[in-house]
């Protein structure tokens, strides 16, 4: 189910609140509540996989209680640790890796030595299979205690605000809230805000950089004998779906955020303002800080992370969080790319100390825009050689012209969220937003006071005019 | 602080407000609707079967939310707002003009396209030995020169090239045909009036032009003279009624009328005594038979009437049915007239009521319904006509328009 949808919004929302908080007297009844609707969520998109899903959460629960009993037998302990992290990638790499690995195993050897596999990606995989390692390393470490109950499990894992798209929750920052968090008016009214912005940063914003995005994206991929994409069109093109991916993922985090805040959860910021990064190090710490913690708290740290005896081990510890980071979002080569062109900004930053550097901060601001949006052309391209077209087209080196009309047409029907959008991205919604949290009650402050609520009213209602037209609608995060 | 935090609790309470209270009325109105779907889908004993009931019941509750038809004029409204010519992902591209014209960014050749031209051939070849002639008639697209203009580089889907192409592939397979954008380009109509704004189809007027194109064309093609003194094909002798923003096409109706305003209808019907019996089949199957005048039997005016709604019926319809799976049209007045077969899409509608007086007998099929399908080849094995016309426009000359006589 999507949160941008009807069913969702004019049925599974109400009815799951009005019964959550007609469950107020027992936090366990709530729970239960929000479990059985969590699955009805993911099923309502994906029935097929609940089943596999629900026994990997049974899997997970048996696995850490193991752990946890044999915490004095070290051996017991890691070995049950291996086996259950081993049957959680396994479970994603199954279905999410093994075609792409026959592809290339039978690419590499000019002949079909295993029959081509198509697996349907279960929503989400990626996610959930976070998650489940997050809390059996957790219990590993002893830093949670291993919860006998499935059902408290499953709700970590299942919780349907982050179920498929995030933001990926820790296991031990999320426990305690689980079963003693406090619902209250002030959380409440947060989580209709927030839910109301990201909805629509999702349905005005993210939906309408799509359609700029994958028009321009699929003119550069159908090739010069149909369409010779100019130079200003592939920009514009590539500048739409850096707008697009901030949008949309941060727009599905905003709604997640607020419907915990619903349901008295507090999740932790996935972006912040990341485009007004000055180095590519920054903009990760602002980029989908969730995953970027995860793979910190469970890779790069446990591998050393920087406090590494050589710089040799520093840099082979970066390669493998990178390279992981880019196999997690996609099976496919331009994903694998993708990390690797971060890992090599990262690098050069941390030699250079770039990220620590003050002034020009005009031009490491445009530096960074680049690495990001250049990154992101790898990201939307459909294999390595639409990339590296697509690349040729922004130069202009492909034989095509650099002026479009047709750029200049997008530009003019979309001008409207162009430049809201990118005011969004930038410095100047940071101060604005700024300005509205001071204690000092300025003019500005006031009149923003009394028209808030029924500018965010508006905004409500325009979403539910464009999601009553069923307009054009994907979900960049929900294949990863 | 505090202020921010009561002006969220203000927001809350409208979120709520309007959340609950759009919802409760919302499942009160969907809701016979849902349970009689998910009674009509069965049991579900499969993951299958599950997936297939819940996209039933995803499309029921966005087809069928609480005032859409308001909603959708408000995200029309929206797209006027901001001065949009592109409309929902391209689906649209609205012109200079107001003309609505679907959208193609680059052109996409058929290979196919010689196929089909050797598919009417062989239609011409089956009926050959039967005395039956053959003719490929091709209305024009909203694409002929002068109808949409675009300031923007907002590529419309010009059909011509496809319509050349597939004319010429006719030649080559030694089929007649009549391109009727050249007597509808040099007609009287301006060409603003050729084609509806918020349609695809052709106006009664551009269709009556057409019709009078096909008699002049069976007299120079066939040397039959249907209408010896010009009398049928003289405007003059039909009644003309304009009805002023009536009409709202496919397109606005995807639309909103916010976004695409409405079409002025008119309807023409002979001032000369007729008398006809129609029978038609519906998508669905239903049976209809009239029997009377060209306006008692071959016109549906409640198209017309205020009491319609426009959102669900348009007045392009008025003439015999709109387009069904099959239909045929007996003329008692002319029984020695000659014998159609139309094989044809919905530009056919008015073309088909102005050919009724001329002969004794039009039967119309349409090889693009949904249900309901005729046999085209059978239905020719078991009838006998003078002449089989095909009319498709040019957005359906494809393996969809032209399904019949494929290559064994």
């Amino acid at each position: 189910m999507l949160f941008a949808s009807n069913i969702f919004l004019f049925y599974f929302l109400p009815i799951v609140l009005l019964v959550y908080y007609l469950l107020k007297f027992s936090r366990q009844m709530q729970n239960i509540w929000l479990f059985i609707v969590s699955i009805i969520f993911y099923a309502w998109g994906e029935p097929a996989f609940v089943l596999t899903l629900l026994g990997s959460i049974i899997l997970n629960t048996l696995f850490s209680i193991i752990i946890e009993k044999y915490r004095s037998n070290t051996k017991i302990s890691k070995i049950a640790l291996v086996i259950i992290c081993t049957l959680n990638i396994g479970l994603l790499a199954a279905f999410k890796y093994i075609g792409f690995i026959v592809t290339n195993i039978n690419a590499a050897f000019g002949s079909t030595v295993f029959n081509e596999v198509k697996i349907a990606l279960p929503i989400g995989i990626s996610f959930f299979t976070f998650h489940a390692l997050s809390y059996v390393i957790d219990v590993y470490r002893g830093t949670v205690v291993a919860e006998k109950n499935p059902l408290n499990v499953g709700l970590y894992i299942f919780f349907f605000p982050q179920l498929v798209a995030g933001p990926v929750l820790q296991y031990h920052g999320i426990v305690d809230q689980l079963k003693n968090r406090k619902s209250s008016w002030s959380k409440f009214t947060q989580g209709c805000c927030r839910f109301t912005f990201g909805l629509g940063k999702k349905l005005l914003f993210a939906n309408s950089f799509a359609i700029v995005a994958d028009r321009i994206f699929d003119l550069s991929a159908i090739g010069q004998a149909s369409y010779n994409v100019p130079v200003l069109l592939a920009w514009v093109g590539s500048i739409a779906y850096t707008l697009q991916i901030y949008f949309d993922f941060s727009g599905y985090s905003d709604m997640a955020i607020g419907l915990g805040l619903m349901f008295g959860f507090e999740i932790d910021e996935n972006f912040d303002h990341p485009y007004v990064s000055l180095s590519v190090t920054e903009f990760w710490r602002r980029w989908h800080i969730s995953m970027t913690n995860w793979f910190r708290e469970y890779v790069y740290f446990p591998l050393g992370g920087s406090r590494v005896s050589n710089t040799d081990k520093m840099v082979k510890n970066m390669l493998i969080v990178w390279l992981l980071t880019g196999i997690w979002h996609g099976a496919a080569w331009t994903f694998i790319v993708w990390g690797l062109w971060n890992f090599l900004f990262l690098l050069l930053e941390r030699f250079t100390n770039l990220h620590k550097r003050k002034g020009n901060s005009a031009l490491r601001h445009i530096y960074t825009l680049l690495v990001v949006n250049f990154g992101w052309v790898l990201f939307r391209s459909t294999n390595l050689y639409n990339a590296g077209k697509y690349f040729l087209n922004m130069f202009g080196l492909n034989n095509n012209g650099f002026y479009s009309d047709l750029a200049i047409t997008f530009l003019k029907e979309y001008g409207v969220f162009f430049v809201v959008g990118i005011i969004f991205c930038s410095e100047i919604s940071r101060g604005l937003a700024k300005l509205m949290e001071e204690k000092k009650q300025t003019i500005f402050s006031k009149v923003y006071g009394m028209v808030y609520p029924f500018m965010l009213a508006s905004l409500f209602i325009v979403c539910i005019l464009y999601l009553a037209r069923g307009s054009y609608s994907t979900f960049i995060y929900f294949n990863f | 602080m505090k202020s921010y935090l009561n002006r969220q609790s203000i927001y809350a309470v409208i979120f709520i407000a309007v959340l609950f209270s759009f919802s409760i009325k919302n499942i009160m109105q969907e809701y016979p609707i849902l349970s009689q779907t998910l009674q009509g889908l069965g049991s579900i004993d499969s993951a299958e079967s599950l997936k297939s009931t819940i996209k039933h019941v995803d499309k029921n509750i966005n087809d069928e939310l609480l005032w859409k038809k308001q909603f959708m004029e408000g995200y029309g409204y929206l797209q006027v707002l901001m001065g949009k010519n592109e409309f929902n992902n391209f689906a649209y591209v609205k012109d200079d003009n107001g003309f609505f014209n679907y959208a193609s960014l680059y052109s996409k050749s058929d290979p196919l396209i010689e196929e089909y031209a050797k598919r009417i051939a062989r239609l011409k070849e089956s009926v050959e030995k039967k005395g039956t002639k053959v003719m490929f008639i091709s209305p024009p697209s909203k694409s002929i020169a002068e109808v949409s203009k675009n300031s923007e580089e907002l590529e419309i889907q010009d059909h011509n090239p496809l319509q050349n192409e597939f004319l010429y592939d006719l030649y080559r397979n030694g089929v007649d045909y009549l391109d009727l954008r050249k007597p509808l380009l040099q007609s009287n109509i301006p060409k603003q009036d050729l084609f509806y704004k918020t349609d695809h189809h052709w106006t009664s007027q551009a269709a009556f032009v057409s019709f009078v194109a096909i008699v002049e064309k069976m007299k120079n093609l066939y040397g039959v003279d249907l209408d010896t003194n010009g009398f049928y094909s003289n405007l003059d002798n039909y009644s003309q009624r304009t009805y002023k923003n009536n009409l709202l096409g496919s397109q606005g109706r995807d639309t909103g009328i916010n976004y695409s305003g409405l079409d002025d209808f008119t309807l023409i019907w002979p001032k000369f005594p007729t008398n006809f019996t129609y029978d038609s089949t519906d998508n669905y199957g239903n049976k209809v038979h009239r029997e009377g005048s060209f306006d008692q039997s071959l016109l549906t005016p409640q198209a017309l009437s205020h009491e319609s709604d426009i959102y669900e019926v348009s007045s392009y319809d008025t003439f015999t049915d709109g387009v069904r799976a099959w239909n045929k049209i007996v003329n008692t007045n002319n029984p020695k007239g000659p014998k159609i077969l139309m094989i044809r899409d919905s530009f056919s509608n008015p073309l088909e009521a102005f050919l009724s007086p001329l002969c004794s007998e039009v039967d119309a099929i349409w090889p693009l319904a949904k249900s309901g399908n005729v046999d085209v080849e059978k239905y020719l094995q078991d009838n006998e006509f003078d002449y089989v016309f095909v009319i498709l426009y040019p957005g359906n000359i494809d393996g969809n328009g032209i399904n019949f006589f494929k290559k064994n």
